[in-house]
């Protein structure tokens, strides 16, 4: 188990990349969005070699939720990497908080990309904000409730820990090892953006096959 | 303690509170008749009238339950019962009584069944003038291990299935044999009939066919069971990899992490200086990030939490030991997830191939089923039958042939199946065999005198090859009882039902007790020490030790008792002496008796 001082630094490494890479889009992120952002980058770290956090993901009410992100983009946010971008009240009455990173956080984030791992954590970053993009970013919380790991979980109540880099079960790692299979081996035009374009359009046509979210579930 | 002289009922008084306990020994547990006994055990030790109004009541704890079991001595069954919190009152209607008892025994003890904890008190927790043995039967040390371990095992099904073997086997031969005799029959009848010629060629019906096929059926039976015990096998060899290489993964995840962990802190830290931001401008400026104004101390604070790398605000001590360097933990990972992936990958696929051969097996079961099912019950004994003719004893031998080549496929998937059960129990239960065998090489070197340990080894049965744990001292194995003095068995059965015991007290969460007859009959004077020390270590875990003793000069009773406080003593002895009917030899010694009382209750 690792300290919570290095699970929220992982986090804020994550937070960093996730806000860094939908900025392109002129997007910020609620904190629910960033956990489900986070939770897509956590399951499709596998194909890049990389593995989520050892402490990441458990079944909660609204998918999955690591306390840990929300401790990092607070802590971003008051050291002054983060700001809240806009406050948006919701049909509920509750309020949201979006989140974008601040020009020292861009410098931050910047200053990740020169170490190797951190890299490649970035691209995984890219590739699912590009992919979200792609599919609609009001498409964000039915891909999350289609990823295969979550979507076995679920019925089990809360509190469940999530592992989608286990591919002896039905999870992502198992369908991006379908995918991988499939795919003519030695092509050069068989690269990592190509599985990760046909994971989601495969989590997009399952989300299409189940029943729509609640209002709830969509919150 | 119970103490006392030859006939003064130190064994009927053992006996008793082990009747009390579990009103006897019945066929269930114990397979040797001439070792069973009930309520009939107390008939010669009292009146007619006795006998009717006599009582034995027996209290005792099982874990955090205390239970209270009244039986007669007119038939072995509980005559009423109470517990603590359970049945607080006395439930006095028999069978009530009993379905009471076996509620408790499963709710605060985990015992399926009565039997269950009749088998444990018997084969465990009790060692009788009989000197039962534990130490070398494998059958026994099988179902105390599978019943200590329930959580594991399934002891009943196990034991019924191996009951079901040995069924099989039994018919086998005695198919086997009744082949040889039909053989026989048919060469005489060859003999008488030497114009072979002249039989006319059965004409075959579906329903022969169908039998002809069933040979080719029970091969393929026999390699479909094969094919899926293997896949099982080997899904269960990789299941194990990816546990370790999953550990590994966490291991190396973990170093990654924190390696991350202090790269991400230390960027941060550069951009705070770099941007001016407000951590900086305290540790810089003493202005407080919250407030915005001076503030010296918390500056101070701050910058002492800095030194000594703690956060600079609540001065938390999270950081990590120093990591490797990131890429070379990066690079191990990534060769320990692509090895992990592989074998996840393996094991799905041995997982299909198992589901596809044990699919294939039942549906070639189900077409060995029809056939044999559609073939008559009743087979009339070779004594009964009319003049047999040539074609009725070739089918004859045709269906034993057929009937002995399904037992043997059948008792060939069963043993397979049984081993492999047990041996995943054995995997299963592998750390508590650790901490047995530590206890137990303590208690039989405490008493040997010398190291002591307890060693598996594959006992030679002839249906199941189960695993036998017995004793090895002095650089050889005593795969035998014969293998060792007549002391050394009974006391290395005592080491060996101590270690159990242990082993039961640790997983339960509470002490237990071991009740032993009159322990130093088979013991020389030089070894009643070294029995001292063993019972003492014992004790010394809170267990209790219940214990028979004759009263003898240098006797172990008073040098066990030395443990015992003087104040406490006579609590803890049952003197017969005073309540037990002494004979006229006796008599004539009772101050010499009363002497060596003392020197036991102090």
């Amino acid at each position: 188990m690792n300290s919570d001082k290095t699970s929220v630094l992982i986090r804020m490494r994550d937070v960093g990349l996730a806000l860094r890479a939908v900025a392109p889009y002129e997007r910020a992120l609620s904190r629910i969005q960033l956990q489900k952002f986070l939770y897509l980058m956590d399951s499709l770290a596998g194909l890049y070699e990389l593995l989520p956090p050892l402490e990441a993901h458990y079944t909660f009410r609204h998918g999955p939720y690591d306390p840990f992100i929300q401790s990092a983009v607070d802590s971003l946010s008051f050291r002054g990497f983060a700001r809240i971008r806009s406050l948006v009240r919701r049909s509920n009455g509750n309020i949201a908080s979006e989140y974008s990173l601040t020009i020292a956080g861009v410098r931050w984030s910047d200053g990740m990309l020169a170490h190797h791992a951190l890299a490649e954590r970035n691209e995984v970053a890219e590739v699912v904000a590009k992919q979200v993009n792609r599919i609609g970013w009001n498409r964000l919380i039915p891909l999350v409730y289609a990823e295969p790991t979550f979507f076995n979980s679920r019925p089990e109540g809360y509190g469940k820990k999530l592992k989608p880099q286990r591919s002896s079960t039905n999870s992502s790692a198992y369908v991006l090892q379908l995918i991988r299979h499939a795919l003519p081996k030695q092509s050069s035009l068989v690269t990592r953006d190509i599985i990760a374009e046909y994971y989601f359009d495969y989590l997009e046509a399952y989300a299409n096959a189940q029943r729509p979210l609640s209002a709830e579930d969509l919150a | 303690m119970v103490l006392g002289g030859n006939g003064l009922g130190k064994t009927t008084l053992m006996q008793a509170l082990v009747y009390g306990l579990t009103g006897g020994v019945s066929e269930e547990i114990e397979e040797d008749k001439r070792l069973r006994w009930g309520h009939a055990y107390f008939r010669s030790r009292l009146a007619p009238k006795q006998l009717r109004t006599a009582r034995i009541t027996v209290s005792y704890n099982l874990g955090k339950e205390r239970l209270t079991v009244r039986r007669g001595l007119l038939g072995s069954h509980v005559e009423a019962f109470r517990s603590s919190s359970a049945f607080p009152s006395w439930i006095e209607n028999k069978e009530a009584a009993e379905r009471a008892l076996g509620t408790v025994l499963r709710d605060f003890g985990g015992y399926a069944n009565m039997d269950d904890f009749a088998f444990v008190v018997h084969r465990l927790m009790y060692l009788p003038e009989s000197r039962r043995l534990l130490a070398w039967d494998t059958n026994a040390q099988t179902r105390i291990l599978m019943l200590l371990n329930r959580d594991l095992a399934e002891e009943q099904e196990f034991r019924s299935r191996r009951d079901r073997l040995k069924r099989l086997d039994s018919r086998k031969r005695h198919v086997h044999v009744q082949l040889g005799h039909a053989e026989q029959a048919l060469i005489n009848i060859l003999d008488e009939d030497e114009s072979e010629d002249d039989v006319p060629d059965p004409i075959e019906s579906p329903e022969q066919a169908a039998i002809d096929e069933l040979p080719n059926l029970l091969k393929e039976l026999g390699g479909a069971s094969k094919e899926r015990v293997e896949a099982g096998e080997q899904m269960r060899s990789v299941a194990r990899s990816i546990t370790v290489l999953a550990n590994e993964v966490d291991d190396l995840q973990r170093s990654a992490d924190n390696a991350e962990a202090e790269l991400v802190s230390s960027l941060l830290e550069g951009e705070e200086r770099e941007s001016n931001l407000a951590i900086y401008k305290l540790l810089e400026n003493a202005i407080c990030p919250c407030c915005g104004t001076k503030q010296k101390v918390m500056q101070a604070t701050a910058r002492q939490f800095q030194r000594e790398q703690k956060c600079v605000l609540c001065g938390s001590d999270a950081n990590e030991p120093e990591s490797p360097e990131l890429s070379s933990i990066r690079s191990q990972l990534a060769e320990k997830t692509n090895a992990l992936q592989a074998n996840e990958e393996a094991h799905r696929l041995l997982q299909q191939k198992f589901l596809a051969a044990r699919d294939h097996e039942d549906a070639v079961q189900a077409q060995v089923n029809t056939i044999r099912f559609s073939q008559p019950i009743l087979m009339i004994p070779d004594s009964s039958l009319a003049k047999t003719t040539r074609e009725d004893m070739l089918r004859r031998r045709e269906s034993l042939e057929r009937e002995e080549a399904d037992l043997a496929i059948q008792l060939a998937t069963l043993q397979a199946e049984l081993e492999n059960e047990y041996n995943t129990f054995l995997r299963s239960v592998s750390d508590r065999m650790i901490t047995l065998k530590q206890a137990y090489e303590r208690y039989a070197s405490e008493f040997l005198g010398i190291p002591c340990q307890l060693v598996p080894e594959q006992d030679a049965d002839r249906l199941l090859d189960l695993t036998a744990f017995i004793p090895e001292f002095n650089g050889a194995l005593r795969p035998t009882p014969d293998s060792c003095s007549e002391a050394q068995r009974f006391f290395l059965d005592i080491a060996f039902r101590m270690a159990l015991l242990d082993l039961a007290s640790e997983m339960g969460g509470s002490p237990t007790s071991f009740i032993c007859e009159t322990p130093e009959n088979a013991l020389d004077l030089s070894y009643l020490d070294n029995v001292v020390k063993m019972f003492h270590a014992f004790v010394e875990k809170k267990h209790s030790v219940i214990l028979s003793a004759n009263l003898q000069e240098a006797g172990l009773a008073s040098r066990i008792m030395s443990g015992v406080s003087q104040s406490e003593r006579r609590g803890r002895v049952v003197n017969l002496l005073e309540i037990g009917q002494l004979t006229a030899v006796q008599q004539g010694s009772l101050s010499r008796l009363r002497h060596l009382a003392r020197k036991v209750t102090g």
